[in-house]
């Protein structure tokens, strides 16, 4: 059971949003706590392979360094399997570190005990 | 959540005597805009992975909010905060011996 889910539900289309998330998990993470980014809507596209390469809001790092970073750090990274599948992004397109995930799942998780945040 | 004790001083000075660091990390925050917020934990996790438990890291770092991230970091972590030297109104140091 994690302790703390970060959501994230923008893509590169808002590079702020589809950072800050991996920033926190990451902290979380390299604090030793089981921490997971949950992406849902169009944040989904960042468990996939490639597509967080060159994305990097002024004044924060590179979103890719900061996701690289959360998965060496143990962080997990959850893609909502109801917005993977109207995409087409499957199991196979997904970067180390990354699954698809149920909402009973995250439910499941969330009801017992892990704290939850967003942006 | 419980406060650990740590030793706070505002000169080199007065910088517990015993803390001998065995690795050293100096962090420069100008150049990279909220890297305390986003990057400096981070960073001292991965450096306290080339180290040894029980062993001791200086971190050097010239941005006052790391006086907040630093020891909410190790009561997460579970790394000692030993002594925090705040040299001036920037620059602090931090004493960590890494846990079992």
């Amino acid at each position: 059971m994690v302790k703390l889910i970060v959501s994230c539900n923008h893509g590169i289309e808002d590079p702020e949003r589809a950072t800050l998330p991996f920033i926190v998990g990451n902290v979380s993470a390299s604090a030793d706590q089981q921490t997971a980014v949950l992406l849902t809507v169009e944040g989904v596209w960042l468990a996939t392979k490639g597509y967080a390469d060159g994305v990097q809001k002024e004044g924060f790092p590179a979103l890719s360094e900061v996701l690289r970073s959360f998965v060496s750090n143990g962080g997990e990274v959850w893609a909502c399997g109801t917005c993977t599948k109207p995409r087409g992004i499957t199991e196979g397109d997904l970067i180390e570190g990354a699954r698809i995930v149920t909402a009973a799942y995250f439910v499941e998780q969330i009801a017992s005990g892990a704290a939850t945040i967003a942006f | 959540m419980e406060e650990a004790e740590i030793t706070v001083s505002k000169t080199e000075e007065h910088a517990p005597a015993s803390l001998m660091p065995d690795a050293v990390l100096a962090v420069n925050t100008k150049e990279i805009a909220g890297f305390v917020c986003a990057g400096l934990t981070p960073l001292i996790k991965s450096k306290l992975r080339e180290m040894e438990s029980g062993q001791v890291l200086e971190v050097r770092v010239d941005d006052a909010t790391a006086r907040l991230d630093v020891p909410a970091w190790c009561r997460l972590s579970g790394n000692t905060l030993l002594a925090m030297v705040e040299e001036d109104a920037e620059n602090t140091r931090f004493y960590l011996r890494k846990r079992s």
